[in-house]
């Protein structure tokens, strides 16, 4: 579903991404962990094109990122994102939120897409709320629609970065149900995220970021009760 | 008093010219300032630099000056009088160097409405396949457009201000039918009082609608 191959990444002189190489199979939940400023945001966003790459090469959703000939646009239809800060349209009803994707990108008609969207809030937890404003709802209340918002375009793959990490503490749960129950009905899904919980859960495999390498990686319970490197130990004891 | 009932409705008839090329400046300035802020955002080199040269251009240099220079001084050069009309060219020329100096302002108005909104909300809208026009169009644009309105409303009461630049280049508005006037009549002060006092009910009308929509806007803040 995703290949990575020896992904470079610099802003100016500063090299971020030192050679990432990683595949995701298809259905499999990977969470990316590792200490602020290691490159995990700038992984996640390479892999929808909201960051271009430096050298290397992506292929996910079946589509070579890489490639100029890519229609970058197609391709991000095919691979949703949820922000740490959630980014919902803020002049536009959580109806019009879920919608306008579908409806402008994919010229679904507005009753479809209408319908789709109410199924999806139900999905969520938040029937009903169809006509509210995103800042009449909480925290976990707007990801959750960032959520469905994403998955109206019925994604392939859905990245997540720190979708958690914005909510005040009492929120987080309803969010990471919402994703775990994704991740049951089989979502591609990559993860990066401080919720160690989540991730020996629901992941199936965790990497291990550090100054722009993945450091270490594997199963959630091998890594957890058994880093090799000494850099995974340090963060880990510093988590856990 | 009676200088005035005997020459409203020659003022009245300037009046009524001023509105309308106010109303054609303010158009074009809205749609100039949105075309060229948007090529001053643009990706493509090229294109910022022709903008930010226009807006310069115009930013630093007296509209006066701009006026007689297009409005008399390319006739000397070009035989615009020919292709346009010898009675066309200086209401167009004169209209159009009006909005294009206005649209100079509203290009810096519009760029700083787009930039003032969240970047977290353009890459929502990439993030589920809009193209960058349509991140523009459907997301940027109705969000900026609410901050933009005070400011823009402001730049229209700049606009009818500046329409009396239009007499010294000979185009007939409502300080060139004053001047008319009081070549016949010699009431300078009453006809200048008359012509002062028109600019100040439409403009100060305009000022009230701007703090109108503010209060309004901040109320609902969405
Ligand atoms: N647009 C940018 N321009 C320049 N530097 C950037 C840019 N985006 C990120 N960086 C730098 O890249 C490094 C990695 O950033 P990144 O956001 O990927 O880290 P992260 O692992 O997600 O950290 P955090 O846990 O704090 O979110 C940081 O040092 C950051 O300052
Ligand atoms: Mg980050």
């Amino acid at each position: 579903m995703i290949s990575v191959k020896n992904l470079h990444k610099s802003f100016g002189h500063h090299e971020i991404l030192k050679g990432i190489s990683n595949h995701v199979e298809e259905q499999e939940v990977v969470v990316v962990i590792g200490p602020s400023g290691s490159g995990k945001s700038t992984f996640l966003r390479c892999l929808n094109g909201l960051e271009s790459v430096t050298s290397g090469e992506i292929e996910i959703a079946g589509m070579n990122l890489t490639d100029p000939k890519t229609d970058i646009h197609k391709l991000r239809q095919h691979v949703g994102m949820v922000f740490q800060q959630f980014n919902l349209f803020k002049h536009l009803t959580i109806l019009e939120n879920i919608t306008i994707g579908p409806r402008k990108v994919k010229k679904q008609s507005t009753a479809e897409a209408n319908e789709i969207a109410r199924e999806l809030l139900a999905k969520v937890g938040l029937p009903g709320k169809e006509q509210r404003y995103p800042d009449e709802l909480s925290g976990g209340q707007q990801q959750r629609v960032a959520i469905a918002r994403a998955l109206a375009m019925k994604p392939d793959v859905m990245l997540f970065d720190e979708p958690t990490s914005a909510l005040d503490p009492e929120m987080v749960g309803e969010v990471l149900q919402v994703m775990k129950n994704l991740a049951i009905e089989g979502m591609t899904m990559v993860v990066v995220t401080h919720e160690m919980g989540f991730a020996r859960e629901v992941g199936h495999r965790v990497l291990f970021m550090d100054e722009g390498y993945i450091v270490e990686e594997g199963k959630p319970s091998d890594l957890f009760s058994n880093p090799q490197m000494e850099r995974t130990k340090n963060f880990l004891a510093k988590v856990l | 008093m009676n200088v005035i009932w005997g020459n409203l409705p020659v003022i009245l008839g300037g009046l009524a010219l001023t509105i309308q090329y106010s109303i054609v400046a303010i158009i074009l300035m809205v749609v100039i300032g949105l075309i060229a802020a948007l090529m001053r955002l643009s990706k493509l080199a090229p294109l910022r630099w022709v903008a930010s040269t226009y807006v310069e251009m115009f930013r630093s240099t007296p509209l006066l000056v701009q006026l007689f220079f297009i409005v008399l001084g390319l006739p000397a050069i070009l035989p615009v009088n020919q292709w346009f009309g010898q009675l066309m060219y200086p209401i167009l020329a004169a209209a159009l160097t009006l909005s294009l100096n206005e649209g100079a302002y509203v290009t810096e108005i519009i760029r700083a409405g787009i930039l003032g909104v969240d970047r977290g909300q353009k890459e929502a809208a990439l993030s589920v396949g809009m193209t960058d026009l349509q991140t523009m169009r459907y997301i940027v644009l109705p969000q900026a457009f609410k901050r933009m309105i005070p400011p823009l409303v402001n730049q229209a009461a700049q606009t009818i201000k500046d329409t009396s630049l239009l007499a010294p280049v000979g185009v007939a508005e409502l300080v060139y039918k004053g001047e008319i006037v009081i070549a016949a009549t010699f009431a300078s002060f009453t006809i200048w009082a008359l012509v002062a006092a028109l600019y100040f009910i439409i403009i100060f009308s305009v000022s009230k609608c701007s703090a109108y929509l503010e209060r309004r806007l901040q109320v609902d803040k969405r």
